[in-house]
């Protein structure tokens, strides 16, 4: 998701543009990828119950 | 609720947190207190759209709000507001149309710690247009009675552990069907542009184009339309500016034509949000979708320089409502 790979558009307006701002973060210093993998880790884990549909799109 | 300076007077006195937007001198009348604002005339009320230099929009915060703060930030300190933004609540922030503080926010907000992770919503102080340039925006710390031309505001608001606050966003431009654009570097002015992978004096691809420049520059990001207002086009002199930053490596289109703003606004707002403990709307929209005596539902507000929800959006409403938790 982080590298853009995974096309998805999110209910969430936060999800959506946190995604798209990791990527453009990511496309500017690859090595940052772990850190911003903890960014969208968090974030998911914080709001997982306004994220349920995004999850089974995206990961079955 | 759109109100006269006595009844904001009221509220502050009676030790009600309150969020203030109105003109400079009714603003500078108010007491010291729990209380915050900004500078703009332009206002979304049960009336419509208007202009008032004599009544002021007030926002009051939920009585039932565990805790309310009022910081200011400076552009070394801005980088905290996600970390500063309760864990369980709401942070409405407010900043002086351009200052640095606005520029930094603009261009590096998406980064700031925690910010997604946090409700950061807010708005950009203004002024009338006709004095822009002349006046310089401003905002207002209501506890220490403070003005402030180049500095932020922002009111924390804590909410008990069952209610949670959510950021909405509505938006009622699409991206069109015209070229992709792209720009080489970040900044709120562009020379250039990058179309089909080749770059153009933006002068001569716009006046090839002919973009109705009123419309906003659309990108998806993921899913959340995002909207950058073109401030100023000089086709001669190859340039573009922006009330917002373009982001290199960002896809924007041209939006399409709404039409009726009224009526696309109105179609366009979600009916199951509840109500808004907060909301604002650009002032492009009142002056471009020509909303002056004209309604655009309950969300009512502010119309402002910019808006954020999280970053910096334009041509843009933005509104954070209150929900139980289950």
């Amino acid at each position: 998701m982080i590298e853009g790979h995974v096309p998805h558009e999110f209910s969430y307006a936060a999800a959506g543009m946190l995604v798209f701002n990791l990527n453009l973060q990511w496309k500017r210093d690859p090595s940052k990828l772990p850190l911003l993998i903890r960014q969208v880790r968090t974030f998911f884990q914080k709001y997982q119950h306004l994220l349920g549909g995004d999850v089974q799109k995206l990961f079955g | 609720m759109f109100a006269s300076i006595e009844k904001v007077k009221e509220l502050i006195v009676g030790k009600t947190p309150v969020i203030v937007a109105g003109d400079e001198a009714l603003l500078r009348s108010l007491p010291a207190g729990n209380w915050m604002g900004g500078t703009i005339p332009y206002f979304m009320t049960p009336q419509g759209g208007q202009v008032s230099h004599t009544h002021v929009f007030v926002t009051e915060v939920p009585a039932f709000a565990r805790g309310v703060h009022v910081a200011t930030y400076d552009e070394q300190t801005i980088s905290r507001i996600g970390v500063d933004s309760p864990e369980n609540g709401y942070t409405i922030l407010i900043l002086p149309a351009f200052s640095g503080l606005h520029r930094r926010y603009a261009l590096e907000a998406p980064s700031f710690e925690h910010l997604f992770l946090k409700v950061v919503a807010g708005w950009i102080a203004g002024t009338h247009l006709d004095d822009v340039g002349t006046i310089a925006p401003k905002v207002f710390a209501g506890p220490t009675g403070e003005m402030l031309d180049a500095k932020g505001v922002a009111m924390h608001i804590q909410l008990p552990r069952e209610y949670q606050a959510k950021i909405g966003i509505v938006n009622t431009f699409e991206q069109g069907d015209g070229d992709e654009i792209q720009f080489p570097a970040t900044g709120f002015e562009a020379s250039e542009c990058i179309v089909g992978g080749k770059r153009y004096k933006i002068g001569n691809y716009m006046a090839q184009a002919q973009l109705d420049i009123r419309l906003p520059l659309v990108a998806n990001y993921n899913g959340t339309k995002c909207n950058v207002t073109i401030r100023t086009l000089d086709i001669p002199a190859s340039k573009i500016t922006f009330f917002a930053p373009v982001f290199e490596g960002v896809k924007y289109r041209h939006a399409k034509p709404v039409g009726d703003y009224a009526e696309r606004f109105l179609a366009a707002i979600p009916h199951d949000i509840g109500e808004a403990v907060f909301c604002c709307n650009c002032v492009h929209n009142y002056t471009y979708g020509d909303l002056e005596g004209r309604h655009t539902g309950t969300l009512q507000g502010p119309m402002t320089f910019g808006e954020i929800a999280y970053q910096l959006l334009n041509q843009t409403l933005v509104h954070v409502t209150l929900s139980k938790r289950r």
